[in-house]
């Protein structure tokens, strides 16, 4: 994992260390030039000024004999010959060589003398009949450029290992906000859904902080359902358990072969009833409502989606020219318990089929039984609600998962009373769900 | 004892009307808030065994209605909902004892027992009167110098009546402890077993007040 610390340092650095070398360079380029010119001139005037002595007479040149020990460097930095016209050395300072310093010619020239390089610059007085020549040691000239640039370059780098060290200690100090959130982050508690405070943080940081706290939302909502759905699971048990138990108790208890009879009997239909419970509770719990794709859709009949139907000789279908285009295995999940719930309670007519106008179009279940109060058409499909009348065999889950399912399918559930007396279901289907079965063709999927 | 079972779940009903009436109790059984409120306005009841959870509302009302018309009756509540802050609300709410799902029958009888005790102010599992002595949890009854054999319904009656040693009891009450609403009652049915009591205690231990019930002597 790269280190944002890391990155920006490295980034921070590298950009300095460009900007400060080429400054350092244009310094050098420059301090050497600047150099060099002050070096030429001088070179200049102190050719003018022997040869202006020279012709006023007031000096008489002399052959320095030449210094065999060398001091320091600028000791001999400049050097001075004076020819006659004719070529004969009149004089020559201590530090020059005894050969001529140039060609000759006046102004600047450069000469090699003895493997030393030589920068001269010549004035030539025919009148008077001589010749000035006043040079430079290049060797001691580079000498010199080079420590005044040496003197530049020196407190550049010590000033870039400093720069360093600042760009190093306040990168981190920016992201000081970022490692107190993390601190803040890993200190808590696994349970500790309560939102971050975006108050505080870097206004940088907010969106990040504003979508983690979203996610932690969720995450909170989802862990109240699951202990909501997990309280309500273990309370709804409890109840068989206990029944379980006290007929099991009779059954040890007593004498009587026709009371532990009963009791067994009393114990098998429990346990039938508690494995409806815990398949409807798993089903339930594998549903989460997430809408379904669209690569499980088939295209299937009525009679295909209800198959329980055919064993049932009081099931009736209607408007059997529709299609249904659902997922096959989470509807069928929701047509069986319709199914159910309407064979449980019907008397002589169980009524399938497609209503299919303009407008909408709706699956409808309805039966001719008992039907259900109208104070408790609103509380059908709530988990675990048994109408007040039954003392049937459900759950109290199936209606649940219809609705959990046709949800998922993008579809509404509506519980009214049918004309027929019994419960009437309506499932709303969004007209993805429903297709005409003359333009059926379409959207078919292979099976 | 006369008890009145509340409970929606028809095997745990079921198992509660038969165990308890091996007990040697009359029981009842509803299953909703309706019925049991119906029940308890139609007839008297020595103790009531009630759910929380029911159908059509919450067992805790049914609690408020016995407890607002001051119903004399011992009421232990079972409950699938078991953390201590439902049993404060239910206990708070005048129940005398909480049961919680699944649950032991003989524990319950006990329990049933035991606020039946408290209900009539007695501290002694066992009602004595005279040289006689009653044990409801082992339905024993014996005299001085041996025991007695009764059958269950003499030992109910006998029960009834050593309860409240100074009560007068009408024939319509004891025939309500003895017998459950399907139950055919003949019509001299108390008689009998009042007739056969007297056989076995002397017939002075129990009185007859004319024209209003039995007491004891």
């Amino acid at each position: 994992m790269k280190s944002i610390r890391f990155r920006l340092f490295a980034t921070l650095a590298l950009v300095t260390a460009l900007v400060w070398g080429g400054a350092v360079l244009w310094a050098e380029v420059h301090t050497r030039a600047e150099v060099q010119q002050v070096l030429d001139s001088r070179l200049m005037e102190s050719a003018r000024m022997v040869s202006s002595m020279m012709r006023a007479g007031d000096v008489r040149p002399v052959i320095q004999a030449s210094e065999t020990k060398a001091g320091h460097v600028y000791d001999r930095q400049l050097s001075c010959q004076i020819w006659s016209m004719d070529g004969q050395l009149l004089g020559r300072s201590q530090s020059a060589p005894v050969e001529q310093l140039s060609g000759g010619e006046d102004g600047f020239s450069e000469r090699e003398i003895r493997g030393e390089r030589w920068r001269v610059y010549t004035v030539s007085d025919p009148q008077a009949g001589f010749r000035v020549m006043v040079g430079d040691n290049l060797a001691v000239r580079e000498h010199l450029v080079g420590s005044v640039v040496t003197g530049l370059i020196g407190p550049a780098v010590l000033g870039l290992a400093a720069l360093g060290a600042l760009i190093w200690w306040s990168v981190g100090r920016g992201l000081a906000p970022v490692r107190q959130m993390t601190d803040a982050l890993s200190a808590r508690d696994a349970d500790d859904l309560a939102p971050i405070d975006v108050s505080h943080g870097a206004r940088e940081l907010q969106p990040f902080v504003l979508a983690l706290n979203e996610l932690i939302g969720r995450l909170g909502a989802a862990r109240r359902r699951e202990a909501e759905f997990t309280a309500a699971a273990a309370h709804e048990l409890r109840t068989p358990l206990a029944g379980l138990r006290i007929q099991a108790q009779i059954a040890a208890a007593t004498d009587d072969p026709s009371i532990r009879r009963h009791a067994l009997e009393q114990i098998q239909s429990s346990v039938d009833r508690t494995a409806r419970l815990v398949a409807g509770l798993l089903a339930l719990a594998r549903e989460d409502e997430t809408p379904i794709r669209d690569e499980n859709r088939r295209l299937i009949t009525l009679r295909q989606a209800f198959p329980a139907a055919a064993s049932d000789e009081r099931v009736q279908f209607f408007g059997e020219d529709g299609l249904l285009y659902v997922d096959p295995v989470r509807f069928g999940a929701a047509a069986d318990n319709l199914l159910a719930n309407a064979r449980r309670h019907a008397d002589k007519r169980i009524r399938i089929g497609l209503e299919m106008t303009l407008r909408s179009s709706r699956l409808v279940v309805e039966d001719d039984g008992a039907g259900v109060a109208a104070d408790e058409l609103s509380r059908l499909g709530q988990r675990f609600f048994r109408g007040a009348g039954g003392r049937h065999e459900g759950a109290g889950l199936g209606l649940s998962i219809v609705l959990a399912m046709i949800k998922a399918h993008g579809g509404e559930v509506r519980f009214l009373n049918s004309p027929l007396g019994g419960l009437r279901v309506e499932l709303l289907l969004d007209r993805i769900n429903i297709r005409s079965a003359g333009s059926g063709g379409e959207g078919r999927k292979p099976d | 004892m006369r008890i009145l079972a509340i409970e929606d779940d028809p095997v745990l009903a079921d198992g509660l009307s038969v165990g308890l009436s091996a007990c040697g109790w009359t029981v009842e059984q509803v299953a909703t808030v309706e019925e049991a409120r119906a029940a308890l306005e139609a007839s008297r009841f020595d103790a009531v065994v009630l759910d929380l959870g029911l159908p059509d509302g919450d067992g805790l009302s049914v609690l408020r209605y016995a407890r607002e018309r001051d119903m004399d009756v011992g009421v232990v509540v079972l409950s699938a909902r078991d953390e201590s802050r439902d049993r404060i609300q239910a206990l708070d709410a005048g129940a005398d004892d909480y049961v919680g799902k699944p649950f032991d029958l003989d524990e319950l009888a006990a329990r049933l027992r035991a606020v039946r005790r408290r209900l009539l102010g007695r501290s002694s599992p066992a009602l004595r009167h005279g040289d006689l002595t009653l044990d409801p949890k082992a339905r024993l009854a014996w005299r001085g110098d041996g025991d007695l054999s009764l059958s269950r319904r003499e030992f109910a009656v006998l029960e009834a009546l050593m309860e409240r040693p100074s009560q007068v009891l009408s024939r319509a009450q004891l025939e309500e402890r003895l017998y459950g609403w399907q139950e055919d009652i003949g019509s001299n049915a108390v008689e009998v077993h009042i007739h056969h009591l007297r056989a076995k205690l002397g017939a002075g231990f129990i009185r007859t007040v004319r024209g209003v019930g039995y007491t004891l002597q």
